[in-house]
C-alpha cells in the first residue's frame, strides 16, 4: 500500500474536500470528534511522532472557543447562570464546544494536507483547473526567492563599495529605497528576456496543456469514487433529518437510529481512511 | 532545399538612422553547424532574432528570410515556434517556471502536446542531456552551466529543425563552456538538427563548426569553412583576436600547412613543424630564461619593503557550523602595487576570499591584514576611507540608475575624468549597455572610491578578444598609478597576460603561486592553451617570437632527422 503521497494530487484533494466538508458544515459534534481524532493520528503518521503539544493546542482552541461563545451569544432556553444581567446558557455553551471542535478538526486536517501537498502536488491540482494560472503561479514561485537573492546581492555590492552606510536609520531607508529601486528595474529587465523566452517557446499559440508529473491510477479513481460516495451518503443523511442538530432555541438531538449509526460509521471510515493508508504504508 | 536561406537582408531599428543589418545574405544546408562571429555590437544577436518571428524587433527590413523554402512570415506560429529552437546568453534570466521538469515541458505545453507524447520527449531530452538527477529540484539549485544545458534542452523537446543561439557561452566558465559546446556539437551529430552559434569566444567552438561566418559592422564579411576563413582573414582584422591560439599562432609563423583550430591539433602542428623549438629540455631552459625577463618581475625585493596589501594567514571560513569549509588554512600576501590573480575551478572559495578581503564576511579562523593592519580593527566604515572596493561578478548589481550620466553623478563623478571615454554613451540606459561597457561603468564607480586595494571578480567574463585587451590595458593603468589589484578568474589566458603574479585556489587552500611563467610553464592542465602547445611559451606572442627566431623553424625535412 501506498499513503496519501503516493497517491495522485488530484485524488488526495477529493478526499481532502469530502473529509473537511461535512465537518465544517455539519455543526454535528459525531463529525466533528471523528474529524478531530483522525486529522490527530493522521498529523501522527505524517509527522513520524507523536505531536502531542499540538494536539493539545488545538484542543485548547476548541475549549476556547466553548468559554468565549456564551459569553457574547445569549440564545438558548436554559441560564446556567447570569453574568452582568446576561444569560449564560447551556445551548450557547454546547454550541461553542462544538464550533471549537470542528475548526480544531479543520486546522488540524489543513496542516495535513499542507504537509501531504508539496508545490508540485499543488501545480498538479490547479493545473488540473486551470494550466494557465498553474503556469502563472509556478513562475510567481521561482520569481519571488530570486528577487530576494538578488536584493540581497545588491545590498552586498553597495557594501563593498562604501555606497551603504548602516549607521543610522534614516541612512539604511534611504539605501533601502535605493535598492528596491534598482531591483524594480532589474525585475523588468529580467521580464524582459523571460517574455522572449516564453514566445520563442511557443507561448500563447494555443490552448496549454500540462506535463502529467503524476500518473492518475485505479488507485486513485478508488479513493475518489468511495470519498465522493461518502460525501454523498451524509449529505443524503443530513438532508433526510437522521443526523441533524438543533441548537437554539433548544438544543434537539436527533434519534439514535440505524440509518444515523449507518452514516457515522461511513463517515468514521473516510476520516480514518487517509491515516490508515499511511500507516500501511511500506517503508521506501 | 536549403534549411534557411536570408537574401539581401537589411534591417534598421525604429528610430535608428544606421541600418543594423546590411545586405546579409546566409544560407544553412540541414545538418549544418554553423558558427557566427565578430565583435560585440556588430550585429549578431540582430541578425538571429530576425530568423526567430517571435523576437524580431520593430524597424523597417528589407530582403527575403526563407525557411525551408517558406517564407518566415508564412509559417504558422505554432511552426515557426517548433521548427526554430532559440537559447539566449544569459542562463538565469531565460527561466520560466520554478521546477526543471516544467521548465523541459515547458515548450510543449504551450504547443498543447498531450501527456503521454510530453512525458516521452521530455524524458528523452532528460536522459540526453543527463538532467535526469536535479529532474525534481528548482532550477535555482543548478550551476550556471547546468542551467544553460537545461535551456537548450528545453529548447530541443520542441524538436526543432534550427536552433539558434546567441552567446550561449558567454557567462559560463570555461569548463562549463565547454561542457556545453561539447552537448551542442554531439546533438548535431546524433540527431542532425541543424546549429547557429553566435560566439565571440572561438578557442573551444572554432573546430566544432562545420561553416564559420564573420560579421563586421551589420555586413557579413567572411564565411566559409573555418579553415578558409582563419587563412583568408587580412591581418589585423578585427576578428583575428578572437581566433583560437593555435589559428593565431599558425598565423603570426608564416601559414605553414593546414590551419590548426584546436589546441590538439596545434600540438600536432609545433611538433610536425617546429620539432627543434617544442622540445622539453629547450622548454625548461626558454621559461627559466623568460622568468629572468624583466617585466614580468617587478615587484620590490622582500627585504625592507612596505607591508603587504594584503596577507591571509592561515585564515579558515564557512558558512554555518556544520558546513564545509570553505577557506582551508588560506595563505596569500598580495604585495602593494602588483596584479595578482587567483585562478581556480567552481567552488574552489575564489569569491569567498575576495568577499573576506572586502570585509564583506568575517574569517572563522586565522587573520586578515590590510595594509599591515588587521581586518578587525578597522572600525565600522573606515576599511572603506582605507580604499578597499570590490566590483562584483555580475557588475549589473551596481547600477540603480536610468542613465550612465546619473550613475556616475551619484558616485560622484565626471565622465571626463575617468582614465576611459564614457561620453559616448552617457544618456543609454546601463543595462542596454554591453558587457565591455557595463564593466567599465562599474570600474568607474569603483574608482569613485579611490580604492587602494581592487578587488576584481570574474572581469573579463563574457568580454570579447576586443574588449579583453582594452580591460588589460586598463588594468596594467591602474597599477602604475599605484593601485593594488586582486582579481579572481577561471580565464587562464586573461590571467597570464595580465598579471604580475598568479595563484591557483584549490579547495580554499593556495596551492602555488609564482610569477606567470614560473606558475603556467609548471601546470600541465591549468594552464593557457599556448603553454600546452609549446611548453614554455604562455602568451600567443610569445610564442610567435620564438618559432620565428633563427633556427628555431624547420620543414618537414629537419623533422625527419629530429
Amino acid at each position: 500500500m501506498r499513503g496519501l503521497r503516493g497517491r495522485h494530487p488530484g485524488a488526495v484533494c477529493v478526499y481532502f474536500l469530502c473529509v473537511l466538508l461535512p465537518v465544517f458544515f455539519g455543526m454535528n459534534p459525531v463529525t466533528a470528534g471523528l474529524g478531530l481524532l483522525s486529522g490527530f493520528f493522521l498529523l501522527a503518521r505524517l509527522l513520524r511522532r507523536l505531536p502531542w503539544k499540538e494536539g493539545l493546542g488545538y484542543l485548547g482552541i476548541a475549549a476556547f472557543s466553548g468559554i468565549v461563545n456564551p459569553l457574547f451569544n445569549h440564545n438558548g432556553q436554559t441560564p446556567l447562570f447570569f453574568l452582568n444581567r446576561n444569560p449564560v446558557t447551556l445551548e450557547a455553551l454546547l454550541y461553542g464546544l462544538v464550533m471549537g471542535l470542528l475548526i480544531a478538526a479543520v486546522l488540524l486536517w489543513s496542516r495535513c494536507f499542507m504537509l501531504v501537498m508539496d508545490t508540485d502536488r499543488l501545480l498538479t491540482v490547479t493545473g488540473l483547473l486551470s494550466p494557465k494560472f498553474s503556469l502563472m503561479l509556478s513562475m510567481a514561485l521561482r520569481f519571488i526567492p530570486l528577487f530576494r537573492r538578488q536584493a540581497e546581492k545588491v545590498r552586498e555590492a553597495r557594501k563593498g563599495l562604501g555606497l551603504i552606510r548602516e549607521d543610522n536609520g534614516i541612512d539604511r531607508m534611504k539605501g533601502a529605497v535605493r535598492v528596491f529601486d534598482g531591483l524594480v528595474t532589474w525585475g523588468l529587465e529580467n521580464g524582459i528576456t523571460m517574455a522572449d523566452s516564453m514566445a520563442a517557446r511557443g507561448y500563447g499559440t494555443g490552448k496549454r496543456t500540462r506535463y502529467p508529473l503524476f500518473s492518475w491510477e485505479r488507485g486513485d479513481s478508488l479513493l475518489a469514487a468511495c470519498s465522493l460516495g461518502i460525501l454523498a451518503a451524509v449529505l443524503a443523511a443530513k438532508l433526510l433529518g437522521w443526523i441533524g442538530y438543533e441548537w437554539y432555541p433548544r438544543l434537539i438531538v436527533p434519534e439514535v437510529s440505524l440509518q444515523s449509526i449507518g452514516a457515522y460509521g461511513l463517515f468514521g471510515l473516510l476520516c480514518f481512511a487517509g491515516p490508515a493508508l499511511e500507516a500501511a504504508e511500506k517503508h521506501r | 532545399m536549403p534549411l534557411l536561406e536570408i537574401t539581401n537582408l537589411s534591417f534598421t531599428y525604429a528610430g535608428a538612422e544606421k541600418p543594423a543589418l546590411q545586405d546579409v545574405s546566409l544560407c544553412l544546408e540541414p545538418g549544418d553547424f554553423a558558427l557566427l562571429t565578430g565583435r560585440t555590437g556588430c550585429g549578431k544577436s540582430t541578425l538571429l532574432r530576425q530568423i526567430k518571428r517571435e523576437l524580431t524587433p520593430r524597424g523597417d527590413r528589407t530582403g527575403q528570410v526563407l525557411f525551408q523554402g517558406q517564407a518566415l512570415e508564412d509559417l504558422s506560429p505554432r511552426e515557426s515556434a517548433a521548427r526554430i529552437g532559440f537559447v539566449f546568453q544569459r542562463p538565469e534570466e531565460q527561466i520560466v517556471t520554478d521546477r526543471v521538469w516544467h521548465e523541459l515541458a515547458f515548450g510543449l505545453e504551450s504547443l498543447g502536446v498531450p501527456g503521454d507524447v510530453m512525458r516521452r520527449r521530455v524524458a528523452e531530452a532528460a536522459q540526453f542531456f543527463g538532467l535526469e538527477d536535479c529532474f525534481d529540484l528548482s532550477p535555482d539549485q543548478l550551476s550556471g552551466g547546468r542551467k544553460q544545458l537545461l535551456n537548450l534542452a528545453a529548447a530541443t523537446v520542441m524538436e526543432p529543425d534550427l536552433l539558434v543561439l546567441d552567446e550561449p557561452a558567454a557567462h559560463l566558465d570555461p569548463i562549463a563552456a565547454k561542457t556545453f559546446l561539447a552537448a551542442l556539437e554531439r546533438l548535431n551529430r546524433e540527431t542532425g538538427m541543424a546549429i547557429l552559434l553566435a560566439e565571440h569566444r572561438l578557442e573551444d567552438s572554432l573546430s566544432r563548426a562545420g561553416r564559420f561566418f564573420l560579421m563586421e559592422e551589420g555586413r557579413i564579411t567572411e564565411g566559409g569553412t573555418p579553415r578558409e576563413v582563419c587563412g583568408r582573414l587580412a591581418p589585423g582584422s578585427s576578428a583575428e583576436g578572437a581566433l583560437p591560439a593555435a589559428a593565431r599562432l599558425w598565423r603570426g609563423t608564416g601559414r605553414i600547412g593546414d590551419c590548426p583550430l584546436s589546441t590538439g591539433e596545434g600540438r600536432a602542428w609545433v611538433l610536425r613543424r617546429f620539432p627543434a623549438a617544442s622540445g622539453p629540455a629547450e622548454a625548461r631552459e626558454t621559461a627559466a630564461a623568460n622568468s629572468r625577463k624583466a617585466p614580468f618581475l617587478r615587484c620590490a625585493p622582500e627585504k625592507q619593503s612596505p607591508p603587504p596589501a594584503l596577507s591571509f594567514r592561515e585564515t579558515w571560513f564557512r558558512f554555518s557550523r556544520e558546513g564545509p569549509d570553505i577557506l582551508r588554512s588560506l595563505n596569500l600576501d598580495v604585495r602593494q602595487g602588483e596584479i595578482f590573480a587567483v585562478l581556480g575551478g567552481n567552488g574552489s572559495g575564489k569569491t569567498t576570499l575576495l568577499r573576506a578581503a572586502a570585509g564583506l564576511i568575517s574569517p572563522s579562523g586565522g587573520e586578515i591584514r590590510l595594509f599591515g593592519k588587521r581586518i578587525r580593527e578597522y572600525r565600522h566604515g573606515t576599511l572603506r576611507q582605507e580604499g578597499v572596493a570590490l566590483l562584483p561578478q555580475d557588475v549589473q548589481t551596481l547600477f540603480l540608475r536610468a542613465s550612465v550620466r546619473e550613475e556616475l553623478k551619484d558616485s560622484g563623478l565626471k565622465p571626463e575624468d575617468l582614465p576611459f571615454d564614457l561620453s559616448p554613451l552617457l544618456d543609454r540606459h546601463p543595462y542596454d549597455l554591453s558587457g565591455g561597457e557595463q564593466q567599465l561603468l562599474g570600474l568607474s564607480k569603483v574608482l569613485a572610491v579611490r580604492p587602494r586595494l581592487l578587488l576584481l571578480d570574474e572581469p573579463a567574463g563574457g568580454l570579447d578578444a576586443e574588449w579583453r585587451k582594452n580591460l588589460r590595458l586598463l588594468l596594467r593603468r591602474l597599477r602604475e598609478q599605484g593601485i593594488t589589484i586582486l582579481l579572481v578568474t577561471h580565464d587562464a589566458e586573461f590571467a597570464a597576460e595580465t598579471a604580475d603574479r598568479c595563484g591557483l585556489l584549490f579547495r580554499g587552500r593556495m596551492e602555488a603561486a609564482s610569477e606567470p611563467h614560473a606558475f603556467f610553464a609548471g601546470g600541465s592542465y591549468y594552464t593557457t592553451s599556448v603553454s600546452r602547445m609549446l611548453p614554455g611559451c604562455i602568451t600567443v606572442a610569445e610564442a610567435v617570437e620564438r618559432l620565428t627566431e633563427p633556427g628555431a623553424s624547420s620543414g618537414p625535412g629537419n623533422a625527419a632527422e629530429g
